[in-house]
């Protein structure tokens, strides 16, 4: 059994779903590819097909909610962990 | 009444625990909350914290996982402070030696991960010019707590060396605090060794697989019972030394998946304080057998929980401790806790752990000289005993492996709500991908550290019976 996604490029950046995808159980297999306003990815999982597509949903939707909490905060978190880094090379 | 102003979002790090059906939210520091659902994350993300009920909008606030915009700089700046020292907390030198005397055994179980030598092999032991060498390393590091640990093979086969060793290093070291441990099977062990550790400050570590069938099967012995041996000598160590003085440990191999609670209940009754149950490493033996004796981080995991389960339950007839949750707690609620190499970040290769192995190889973990004795990949190795202490420090392949383990910005792990209380394992992934940072997706270390973490959440915010049992033993 196969299922087709689709996701709006408008709505989703590629790194939100190719996150999702990369964390999806070992034993699903799933197609991605692209048109000028779309993603597409197809799952070919045999009969978890309909819970490996939820698993994504999920995921689709925690990765958007990180993606823009990473806007909000992720030059903070980054000058953090630098600073954090050079007192600690700094041995203060 | 003067508005609220508005509350933003510090950066942090969110998951779904699906048994709990809650949502767990962390930061750099290792402050953790728990919002209802991740509606709440939104909210909390796109500033409507105004619908979020005050005494968790509080919490949030205090944990310096939203700040009002009047805070948000000094309470960044206290995350940062705190993130530093908690990473400084973790780069130390190393203050565990472990020396392995012989690479011989007389057991010979199917997981050995040291890939052990046959009991009457030449060359594979450290000859006592090594001592006063490896002695003189030790002192070059400057810690006053250091644990000197013999491994093996079994060490117990070349007791002649450790007894020389210990007598050097209680001399020469005289002015730290050091504590000497022998990890034997405890083939070799007699009345008179027994006598003779009473004399010292040593304290014996063993394996204990369950009971007979179990652990005949996983450690069998080359001419004698393994398992009437090990309890029998569990017993007199405890009798003649102490219950203090003797720690066992279990490895999980597919053959004890149907036995947790017969597991447990081999160290509840013969009087031990606790179990410390571990699955298998991808080492050694190990590796070549993984087809036969290995699992999936799944079927470990329904295993480790009901023997957790039997666990709490065993805590109303005394204090039972099961040390790998023990050491999970501890790494949740005591954000600087150290200790167990697996969780730190930067790992805890060279930073904690040093290595002096049967040939006079030194190496900055136990698995690194797990890996090298199967593949002898010299990246692997340090130095040597004749090596001055500084360049086995900054060896520059250690260098280069450590700093590529710091969690928070590693790929798989920068994204992680478990990253403050998590590590990396280089080695394991260097042994079972190719690649020392590892596909988190496909890891099993990674996939049991999130199944661990979830369960321990799940168990003590939901279960008030498991939460005292874990703050009784994260009190002890």
């Amino acid at each position: 059994m196969q299922r087709k996604i689709i996701f709006l490029k408008l709505g989703y950046s590629e790194e939100v779903i190719r996150k999702s995808l990369y964390w999806l159980p070992e034993g699903c297999h799933w197609e991605f590819s692209d048109t000028s306003d779309e993603w597409c990815v197809t799952m070919c999982s045999g009969d978890r097909v309909e819970s490996y597509v939820s698993d994504l949903n999920r995921r689709i939707n925690d990765f958007k909610l990180r993606e823009i909490l990473d806007k909000k905060t992720k030059n903070l978190r980054v000058r953090l962990i630098q600073s954090a880094l050079s007192r600690v090379a700094d041995g203060s | 009444m003067e508005a609220e102003s508005s509350l933003s979002p510090l950066p942090f790090f969110f998951r779904k625990i699906e048994p709990l059906g809650r949502v767990v939210i962390t930061n750099l520091c290792g402050s953790h909350a728990f919002v209802n659902s991740i509606d709440d994350v939104d909210n909390i993300i796109n500033g409507n914290c105004d619908i979020i009920k005050s005494e968790l909008k509080e919490e949030l606030r205090a944990k310096s996982i939203v700040a009002s915009e009047d805070e948000y700089s000094m309470r960044a700046a206290m995350v940062g402070s705190k993130f530093a020292s908690i990473l400084n907390s973790n780069i130390v030198a190393p203050s565990l030696f472990l020396v392995v005397p012989t690479l011989r055994c007389d057991h010979n179980c199917h997981y050995c991960q040291v890939s052990r030598a046959p009991i009457s092999k030449k060359g594979v032991d450290l000859q006592t010019e090594s001592i006063s060498k490896i002695i003189d390393i030790i002192h070059a590091i400057p810690n006053t707590d250091i644990k000197i640990e013999f491994q093996g093979g079994e060490p117990l086969l070349a007791f002649s060396y450790i007894k020389e060793f210990i007598i050097k290093a209680e001399e020469r070291l005289s002015d730290r605090r050091v504590e000497f441990v022998i990890c034997s099977a405890l083939g070799p062990i007699s009345n008179k060794i027994i006598e003779w550790i009473s004399e010292h400050n040593i304290i014996i570590s063993t394996s204990l697989d369950g009971p007979a069938e179990v652990h005949v099967e996983n450690r069998p012995a080359i001419d004698f019972g393994s398992y009437e041996n090990t309890v029998n000598q569990i017993a007199n160590i405890q009798s003649t030394l102490g219950k203090d003085k003797i720690g066992c440990l279990t490895t999980i191999t597919k053959k004890s998946l149907s036995y947790p609670r017969e597991i447990v209940k081999e160290y509840f009754q013969i009087g031990l304080e606790g179990v410390f149950i571990r699955p298998l490493s991808p080492f050694g033996f190990a590796s070549q057998t993984w087809t036969n004796i290995g699992y999936s981080s799944e079927e470990y995991f329904k295993f480790y929980k009901s023997a957790l389960d039997f666990i709490i339950d065993l805590n109303d007839e005394r204090l039972f401790v099961e040390e790998s949750a023990l050491i999970h707690l501890r790494k949740i609620f005591r954000a600087t806790e150290i200790g167990f190499m697996d969780l730190k970040s930067p790992s805890g290769y060279l930073m904690g752990a040093m290595v002096f192995n049967y040939d006079g190889n030194v190496f900055g973990s136990d698995e690194a000289r797990m890996l090298w004795e199967s593949t002898k990949a010299e990246e692997l190795v340090l130095g040597s005993i004749d090596s001055d202490v500084i360049d086995l420090l900054t060896n520059n392949n250690a260098i280069e492996l450590l700093s590529d383990t710091i969690i928070c910005t590693s790929p798989g792990c920068d994204e992680c709500a478990y990253q403050p209380f998590c590590g990396a394992d280089p080695l394991y992934h260097l042994a079972t991908q190719g690649d020392h940072i590892g596909d988190k997706s496909k890891s099993f270390f990674c996939q049991l550290e999130q199944l661990t973490f979830d369960h321990l959440f799940t168990l003590y915010q939901s279960s008030d019976r498991a939460k005292k049992v874990f703050d009784k033993w994260l009190s002890r």
